[in-house]
């Protein structure tokens, strides 16, 4: 269906069959380029599954991606994303009289879902797939020892040629960036540590329910359950959101296998959490 | 632009089209139906049937891009997918822009998977397309299959640090999309001697440099005795990589020329 301001957006709902509504709808987007059917056909799968269970959703090309146009005056891409999401949610208002939502996105989608949920208190719940992330100084040793079991031989050829490469730069006088440019992820520039923390205290204060996951996809960046704790040892938000780690699946949901963990890990927390009646009696 | 998406067919069969509209007069009205290839291959694609429909729309050819039932954003699961489901919803895509359009001319393009699909649809069409654009198309099935078992245990070493499958252990997925049982026995029997009874009045085969098949595909069309035109892309266009690791989506080169031969239209 299309809808937005200039019904240049385009959305597929699916509603449950042969039970009540769920009052919560789930509202997917894209995952970087990959049109509203998701990384391997992921969003349709999921949402089937969502419906199955009685949650109604809705999964929707941002401007420009998928079957979407690109709206004559449109904003930078972070803030049409936003706007898009939210003009999903008012079409979902008027068409199913549903008035929460909780966003469940991967990389990009999941960054929007967060941006969106800081504007729009309709929103109740947040999924996030390999979302900002935040290396500590473990991630990196983690890394070398996983580096050096898997790949032995390679990956010491691998550190040589980096030593030789490094050196041979500071020769010629190019610098290293910064480690705050290395706060990407897939070249999306990730907020502060700071303003991450005080985004996710907004967002819990305002009774927003949060479930991170972190891939095994992101292993120079991600990589061992703990992580989110040890990267905000001091900040209470990270006694409040739900994050896991799950090393055995991959950033897009390659296998069937990965794709069943992931369906079942939302959808079980979906409707644990937001099951006809509970939100709203929080 | 006027870009309508849309469902056809029967409720319980759904599937799911998106037409442009050409946005300028042409005669005779033409159109083109562009055929997904498989999985992972199609979500490859997507970017660049659109851009592709687009422009054609923009030089006054109507355009229907779909998805066949149990693929993209139509009815049905992975394993309901069948090869003669989908030769069927071709025939009725065609229906269906024919409907649309009123276009005198209508040509189908397939990549890869589609391309072998066009073929054999139109060999057993009612209504058969004036024109067959092929590209890349599979020419045979077993030897697909292993190219995509091959892709799948690569994608799997790439996504996941240290994972490894083996290539006997690929079975009923490829590159996230389900097989059955039906359909891997369908791919297995596809075979570019298939394509020689088309029924279009001529075929335009593209292939590109160094991929494997287009001869076998070339030798079966010119036995059909219809004109054959074959076009070499000078791209290696890597159909199953990951759209999410910002790979190019759409060689610049591929959608020129494929867009010029179409606007050309019939000779």
């Amino acid at each position: 269906m299309a809808f937005g301001p200039h019904r240049h957006l385009v959305g597929t709902l699916t509603m449950p069959t042969g039970q009540e509504p769920g009052t919560t709808a789930v509202l997917l987007t894209n995952a970087g380029v990959i049109h509203r059917m998701g990384p391997h056909r992921f969003n349709v799968k999921l949402a089937r599954e969502l419906a199955r269970k009685g949650m109604p959703c809705f999964r929707v090309d941002i401007s420009g991606q998928g079957d979407s146009q690109s709206p004559a005056n449109s904003q930078p891409f972070e803030q049409q994303a936003v706007s898009d999401l939210k003009a999903a949610m008012d079409h979902m208002q008027r068409v199913c009289g549903v008035d929460k939502f909780v966003i469940a996105g991967i990389c990009s989608g999941a960054h929007n879902g967060l941006a969106t949920a800081m504007v729009d208190d309709r929103v109740v719940g947040l999924w996030m797939l390999d979302g900002y992330v935040y290396p500590t100084a473990k991630t990196q040793k983690v890394r070398y020892m996983h580096q050096l079991k898997t790949r032995f031989l390679p990956t010491l050829g691998s550190w040589a040629s980096s030593a030789v490469r490094k050196a041979s730069d500071r020769v010629k006088g190019m610098m290293a960036p910064d480690s705050a440019a290395l706060l990407t992820d897939f070249g999306h520039k990730a907020p502060s540590k700071e303003e991450f923390a005080a985004t996710m205290k907004t967002l819990l204060d305002r009774h927003v329910c949060i479930y991170m996951v972190y891939s095994g996809s992101i292993l120079w960046n991600y990589n061992y359950p703990e992580q989110l704790q040890d990267a905000f040892i001091g900040h209470d938000f990270v006694h409040r959101v739900r994050c896991d780690y799950i090393p055995d699946v991959d950033h897009t949901a390659t296998t069937l296998q990965a794709q069943r963990r992931l369906i079942d890990c939302i959808t079980g927390w979906a409707l644990d959490t937001f099951a006809q009646g509970r939100v709203a009696s929080r | 632009m006027n870009i309508t998406p849309f469902r056809f067919g029967p409720p319980e069969k759904s599937l799911y089209g998106v037409f442009h509209a050409a946005e300028t007069r042409r005669q005779p009205v033409e159109a083109v139906l562009l055929c997904n290839p498989f999985g992972q291959e199609a979500v490859r694609i997507h970017r660049l049937y659109r851009l592709l429909a687009e422009r054609l729309a923009r030089k006054g050819i109507h355009v229907l891009r779909f998805d066949y039932f149990g693929t993209g954003e139509s009815a049905g699961e992975d394993n309901d997918a069948t090869l003669r489901t989908w030769i069927a919803d071709i025939h009725l895509a065609h229906q269906e822009l024919k409907n649309r359009s009123r276009a005198a001319s209508i040509t189908w393009l397939g990549a890869r998977l589609g391309g072998a699909l066009c073929a054999m649809a139109s060999a057993s069409a009612a209504s058969p397309p004036q024109s067959l654009v092929l590209w890349e198309s599979v020419a045979n099935g077993t030897d697909y299959l292993r190219e995509l078992a091959q892709a799948h245990v690569d994608a799997v070493a790439y996504s996941i640090w240290g994972t490894a499958i083996a290539l006997a252990d690929v079975k009923d997925e490829a590159i996230g999309f389900g097989v059955s049982a039906e359909l891997l026995r369908e791919l297995k029997a596809v075979n570019a001697s298939q394509f020689a009874s088309h029924k279009a009045e001529r075929v335009t085969l593209i292939t590109n440099s160094g991929a494997p098949g287009g001869d076998e595909v070339l030798r079966a069309l010119q036995q059909n005795g219809r004109p054959v035109e074959h076009v070499k892309l000078d791209i290696a266009f890597d159909w199953t990589s990951e759209e999410a690791m910002n790979t190019a989506l759409v060689p610049a080169n591929a959608l020129q020329l494929i867009s010029n031969m179409l606007e050309k239209g019939p000779a």
